[in-house]
């Protein structure tokens, strides 16, 4: 019970990464974040909440998850009444504004080999232009799960 | 004495009064409200159930428009290695689908067809309407065949392409079409996008909707 709680306290700052940085560079916050993955398929959704709580702006520009075979960034478009998926390169963070990754929306994609299984957790890692890297442990959800 | 303040028997009145108007207005407006809601997805020209008889999850064939003809159906283009808008455009429905009483239930068919059949065999559909709701129907068959499908609702399909390794992005359609009783196609429904609550408050619309 006791290492239980432990570990837990030990995942916190995972959880709810924070980077605060000098004084000249934002303050991010991310949060909510979330591994979406149907049955029987390679590819998850990402999904996060990144709060800029500093007066600078700055830019997500990449993903990175241990053992995925790839980590991006994408978008929906609509091209004669088609949805289309297509990967941006970066997403602007601007100072004071919370910018979701969410369903529907700008989301991660991240492919697997062997995709994690539900109930398992896996680390993110946000990559930013200015600030320093966040590191988040998200747990893998059925989308049936999706708030 | 304050002239706005009412007296006990008339604030029991009063408040009966307003409660009585509520209840009847939470009640015409639910109805109102969501027949307002589909006329602004209605097409122009409705379309006819497609007609095809593709492959189901269990491998057996499966006739659209002989198993739509008398139900409410959802028809929803997609494909399974998606992993954003069709998962929750699929468990929309089926969130929806699970506040509906049973009988209710029994009017409704919601059916995916694969636009990616090189990937989605029907075990692979199995596989991933398992996860979601084993009760929908999901159909697969030759690329020919479903972008055949797709061309009935008036949709062509744009030419994917697919490299050897990695994950591809599959175009689909943006709404879900809806078909009432008569096997016409009358609605473009944006499920993705919707509370599962109102898509079930629009579907019990659509039960009681009498169609010539």
């Amino acid at each position: 019970m006791v290492r239980s709680v432990r570990n837990y306290l030990l995942l916190l700052p995972l959880l709810a990464g924070c980077s605060t940085g000098g004084a000249d560079l934002p303050t991010l916050e991310a949060r909510e974040g979330m591994a979406s993955i149907p049955a029987g398929v390679s590819s998850m959704a990402f999904y996060v909440q990144i709060e800029n709580r500093g007066s600078d702006p700055d830019t997500l520009v990449a993903l990175a998850v241990p053992g995925a075979e790839s980590a991006t960034i994408h978008t929906m478009t609509m091209e004669g009444g088609m949805h289309r998926m297509e990967e941006v390169p970066f997403l602007p963070l601007p100072a004071g504004e919370v910018v979701a990754l969410r369903p529907g929306g700008h989301h991660g994609m991240i492919e697997w080999e062997t995709p994690p299984e539900y109930g398992d957790s896996i680390e993110v890692t946000l990559r930013f232009t200015r600030s320093e890297d966040l590191t988040l442990r998200i747990p893998v959800i059925s989308p049936l799960e999706l708030p | 004495m304050n002239r706005f303040k009412l007296k006990r028997s008339d604030r029991f009145r009063h408040t009966s009064t307003c409660l009585l108007a509520a209840l009847l207005l939470s009640g015409c407006d639910s109805s109102a409200l969501s027949k307002q809601r589909l006329a602004e997805f209605e097409f122009h020209e409705p379309r006819p159930l497609p007609e095809a008889v593709l492959t189901d999850q269990n491998g057996e064939p499966f006739d659209l428009r002989a198993e739509g003809a008398g139900k409410i159906t959802f028809l929803f283009f997609g494909f399974t290695s998606c992993p954003d808008i069709c998962p929750l455009t699929m468990v929309n429905m089926a969130r929806a689908a699970a506040l509906l009483e049973p009988a209710e239930r029994e009017e409704v068919l919601i059916v995916f067809v694969t636009l990616d059949p090189p990937r989605d065999s029907p075990e692979q559909i199995a596989l991933w309407l398992g996860g979601i709701d084993p009760s929908f129907v999901g159909l697969t068959g030759t690329q020919a065949e479903v972008n055949e499908v797709l061309g009935q609702m008036g949709y062509s399909m744009p030419s994917v392409p697919r490299p050897e390794s990695g994950n591809y992005d599959v175009p689909h359609p943006a709404t879900v079409f809806v078909f009432t009783r008569d096997g016409l196609g009358r609605y473009g429904y944006p499920v993705g996008s919707r509370p599962p609550e109102t898509i079930a408050e629009d579907l019990r619309t659509l039960i009681a909707m009498e169609t010539s």
